[in-house]
């Protein structure tokens, strides 16, 4: 082998010792800053409603609902305790048709 | 936007109509003009003239259409945030009314709705603005996969305020039963005494039952998070809301029931002689 083509065959494995060393160091030091696409913002992940305020199951709030007061058993009473349940459950119905509503929307 | 579209469909318009017009004329003169000198000329004058009259009007139409189509995905687009934007706020509307949790906890829940509310105000500015097809497709897509306002916000939070309406309705059958028991009492030995007493057990049974699949279903949806286009997420979420309003007629169902079970109470008891012990109280308008 001519000593032209060892100088040769030494000076590609420079290069090949080079281009090793500098990619090594290029993913050691978190990559080329030239060729990393800008990533596509996307949206937000939106936060849902946060429902940690499960409804206490002790001591209901009835209040503002038309029962008449906690110690009256008379008739006239429970006949307006009657209507104001009787209330709650429509709207407890409309509650139902406003959820079953949301339920059928896809998206 | 729409301005601005029609601008561009507009000037898209005027723009060909004008090299139309203009190409139409110096055709017409140029054809005159060699009409005069030379038929051969004149044809190939004429030819090339025609072809960039076809080539412009083809461009302005191809602008026109893109335009159109923006401007109508675009509408859409506004048409879709308005709606939820609308339904936020009568979903707000409806948590302030909620019974059972405190205000802090209210005020909590109506600035997470109030404040998606404001992320789709803002991102409707943004398809209002949007110059790129490719963007507002991006946009468009958001206003459901980011959001979720149909598919996860909404049914969440009208399963909670269902539920809190359920157990404020069990909290008054319970208050009822305690009245009811206390004409009971009053009234000694009835005849029918047994099934008056097997109502209020039921009565009871029944509000225990709705309490609990009511914070079930609350205990259910409150983990869920928008899905960002996991389609298995998607399914989750979509599950978990069904069963919990399986939960929501469950106690709905319990409800009816223990209403029933107290109207029956309240029949025989009006046919019973009130006694000293029933007080004749007067409504406290709680």
């Amino acid at each position: 082998m001519s000593k032209a083509a060892k100088t040769g065959i030494a000076i590609v494995i420079l290069i090949v010792i080079i281009i090793v060393a500098w990619v090594i160091y290029s993913k050691s030091s978190g990559g080329s800053p030239v060729s990393t696409p800008t990533p596509t913002p996307v949206a937000t992940e939106t936060p849902q409603a946060s429902a940690s305020s499960a409804p206490a199951a002790q001591a209901p709030n009835t209040a503002g609902t038309g029962l008449s007061a906690a110690t009256d058993s008379s008739n006239t009473a429970l006949d307006q305790d009657s209507t104001a349940v009787t209330n709650q459950m429509s709207q407890l119905s409309t509650d139902s048709a406003d959820l079953d509503a949301s339920l059928t929307a896809t998206q | 936007m729409n301005t601005l579209h029609s601008k561009i469909i507009i000037g898209a318009s005027v723009t060909a109509a004008a090299a139309l017009m203009l190409a139409g004329l110096v055709s017409a003169q140029t054809s005159a003009t060699a009409a005069a000198s030379t038929p051969a000329a004149s044809a190939i004058t004429g030819s090339s003239v025609s072809a960039a009259d076809r080539a412009a009007t083809a461009a302005a139409n191809r602008q026109a259409r893109v335009a159109a189509r923006m401007t109508t995905a675009e509408q859409k687009g506004v048409t879709a945030i308005t709606k939820r934007v609308s339904d936020l706020a009568s979903l707000v509307t409806r948590v302030q009314a909620m019974k059972n949790v405190s205000d802090s906890q209210k005020a909590s829940i109506a600035a997470t709705i109030q404040n998606l509310s404001t992320n789709l105000s803002a991102l409707q500015g943004k398809i209002e603005s949007d110059t790129s097809s490719s963007t507002l497709r991006d946009d468009l897509t958001s206003i459901t996969g980011s959001y979720r306002i149909y598919a996860l916000v909404m049914p969440e939070v009208r399963i909670i305020a269902s539920a809190d309406r359920i157990i404020t309705i069990a909290g008054m059958l319970n208050t009822v039963a305690a009245k009811l028991n206390t004409r009971l009492t009053a009234a000694g030995a009835l005849s029918n005494l047994s099934d008056l007493t097997a109502a209020m057990t039921d009565l009871s049974a029944k509000t225990a039952d709705a309490i609990s699949q009511a914070q079930a279903a609350v205990a259910e949806v409150t983990p869920l998070a928008p899905d960002g286009g996991d389609k298995t997420k998607m399914a989750a979420n979509t599950a978990a809301l069904k069963d919990a309003r399986g939960k929501l007629s469950a106690a709905t169902t319990d409800l009816k029931a223990a209403n029933k079970d107290a109207s029956t109470v309240i029949t025989a008891l009006k046919k019973v002689k009130p006694t000293a012990t029933t007080s004749m109280g007067s409504t406290t308008g709680q």
